[in-house]
């Protein structure tokens, strides 16, 4: 009996696994019948088949969150955009309903089917347990994409990159322009172009802090937020009216520091002495100096239409992208001096991020259509530059009109929104909040190519994950 | 000796009736049609491989040699298989979105017999997708 007695003691603990939850593969015995019976049947959306019916695995709970081709079909809390229900709704009154009716050539689900489906999402699509996907680990690896026109978030599980939760926003005053987290991890803050204030999120469960009205409450075109690294004040810029915000995220208010002409990238320095700002659409970049707020133009020698800007890891230069002259161009932080050579990127440099593991410096070009490989049907890229010699080591077409980026160092790979508004490649699905669908994509830092993704019967295909209309902006917290 | 011969023959007989058809899909000699719409969202597409695979349920794989016999969808975006026999059929598009540029592809499992049929055609719009 005593030789017995360790086994008893390693089954009691092996069975305490964190993760029972997500072992268990069982519906819900209602959505079970509909799941099991008419879903994953024979040549459909079992594992066999699954890799032509969109990669697709409807055999478990567990399977069916690890979504296909086009992302999960399924979201917790959100009918309005889990995909799964538009292909088996066959009544217009209930929700969408998109072709291939589903079960394929078979009778469709009846509207109390329908239902069962849709309730059982609209409840969280929790497994046989009760259990919501992603409740569990507040300290996940996620990442945000902000759309922009249907003023929602979708918030990502790095790990399987599938889309966890989708976040509704915003006050109905203008849509979601960038979402940003702040250096401490603990939140995600958006502004709002056509906004008037600054709203705050718990990046431990995805509830809203509160929010911080910018001016007044006057509606502006508000563009991006930068932090101090001690995560207590945020920077806000105003592109029309040129108004720089202050907002203190202790006491949640706010006011006007300054004026910048078509203000648009801000970056606070490393050492918390400076905020910069860039103008758009001239031939200068603001310095102000955060401890008195005075401001100094640094003038730098030709229009270059600065759209963003982003500090070294090691804070002693910082990089500009220049949407005039379609370069990267990197100064000295120490007195601001140009360090030529400029880097010659793709048409209108957009947005920045930074890969401290391989060192290297990402921008996007939403609207290359010129650089080898590109096209107006393949419009659109990312350039990688060695941010410690400063030179540009490679690029690729990462998707239909990209602009968002954000690097995963934890993963080694590169979050890229792509816009996909004019001209690409046809959405998987429309959705609820109408218009063209855009889409994630992912670099794999170790090939610098397109992310591909395995399925269970060894086919690979290019990660793509399909979300709302103008997925603007991405952030990753680690 | 007859009797060798006749042994012989009936080997024959049996061998030769046991022939593959021709992967063309034209002398199966069943009685039964399928007839394949290829789509891609809404928009018909021509010029897509559509492969046919027999007395198949599951999906076989995207590797198209695994298939038995293979039309390409004309100008209408339809394929055409005849003189098929019942039972259970997988049918499996692959090729070009000339639309687009990519690669799509989409396939379905089907049941071919009296009960799935009029006058003994069956229709299938085919879906593909990237």
């Amino acid at each position: 009996m005593k030789k017995l007695f360790p086994l008893f003691i390693l089954y009691f603990f092996s069975t305490c696994t964190k993760d029972k939850y997500l072992e268990l593969p069982c519906y819900p015995e209602d959505v079970s019948k509909i799941m099991v019976n008419k879903c994953a049947t024979a040549g459909c959306h079992n594992t066999k088949s699954a890799g032509n019916s969109n990669g697709l695995d409807y055999t478990s709970w567990k399977t069916m969150f690890k979504g296909g081709k086009n992302g999960s079909s399924v979201i917790p809390y959100s009918t309005d955009f889990s995909y799964m229900l538009y292909f088996c709704n066959t009544d217009t009154n209930l929700g969408i309903a998109l072709e291939p009716t589903m079960p394929f050539q078979r009778e469709p689900l009846t509207t109390e089917e329908y239902l069962t489906l849709k309730n059982w999402i609209a409840e969280g699509a929790p497994n046989c347990e009760g259990y919501v996907n992603f409740s569990d680990n507040p300290n996940r690896k996620k990442f945000y994409v902000c759309m922009q026109p249907c003023n929602k978030v979708a918030v990502f599980d790095a790990e399987t990159r599938v889309i966890m939760r989708y976040i509704s926003v915003g006050n109905g005053h203008g849509g979601p322009h960038q979402v940003r987290i702040t250096p401490d991890g603990k939140y995600w803050c958006l502004v709002f172009n056509g906004g008037n204030m600054l709203q705050i999120f718990r990046t431990d469960d995805d509830t809203e802090v509160g929010s911080i009205e910018l001016d007044l409450g006057l509606d502006n075109s508000w563009n991006t937020v930068a932090f101090t690294s001690d995560s207590k004040f945020a920077f806000i810029s105003d592109l029309a009216a040129g108004k720089i915000a202050m907002a203190d995220l202790t006491s949640m208010t706010s006011q006007i520091i300054q004026h910048v002409p078509n203000a648009h990238g801000t970056c606070v320095s490393p050492d918390n002495s400076s905020l910069y700002v860039t103008d758009q659409l001239g031939s200068n970049l603001y310095k102000i100096h955060l401890d008195d707020f005075s401001i100094d133009p640094i003038n730098l020698g030709q229009q270059l239409n600065v759209h963003e800007i982003i500090f070294s890891p090691d804070g002693t230069k910082y990089f500009l992208s220049c949407e005039k002259t379609n370069q990267v161009r990197v100064y000295n932080a120490s007195n601001d001096q140009f360090i030529p050579p400029a880097i010659q990127v793709g048409p209108k440099p957009q947005e920045f991020s930074i890969s401290e593991d391989n060192q290297w410096l990402f921008v996007t070009c939403t609207e290359d259509s010129t650089s080898p490989g590109c096209s107006s049907t393949k419009k659109g890229s990312v350039y990688i530059i060695d941010y410690t010699t400063n030179t540009k080591i490679n690029f690729l077409y990462p998707g239909f009109q990209p602009h968002g980026i954000a690097v995963d160092d934890d993963h080694n790979v590169v979050y890229v929104a792509n816009l996909n508004y004019d001209g690409g490649p046809a959405p998987h699905h429309i959705s609820e909040c109408g218009g063209r669908n855009g889409y994630i994509s992912v670099i794999d830092m170790s090939t610098q190519q397109l992310l591909n993704v395995s399925l269970a019967d060894g086919s690979q295909y290019v990660y793509k994950n399909e979300v709302l209309q103008f997925p603007y902006f991405v952030s990753y917290r680690k | 000796m007859r009797y060798f011969l006749a042994f012989f023959f009936l080997i024959f007989l049996l061998s030769s009736s046991c022939k593959k058809e021709s992967p063309t899909g034209s002398i199966v000699k069943g009685k039964y049609s399928i007839i394949i719409t290829v789509k891609h969202h809404d928009r018909i597409l021509q010029g897509i491989p559509v492969y046919l695979k027999n007395n198949a349920t599951e999906f076989p794989g995207h590797d198209t040699t695994l298939y038995d016999w293979n039309k390409t969808s004309d100008l209408s975006g339809v394929a055409f298989f005849n003189e098929l026999f019942g039972g259970n059929y997988f049918i499996y598009g692959k090729g070009i979105d000339t639309g687009i540029g990519l690669e799509v592809m989409g396939g379905a499992a089907l049941s071919v017999s009296d009960s799935t049929t009029v006058n003994n055609e069956v229709y299938v719009t085919l879906f593909v997708t990237e």
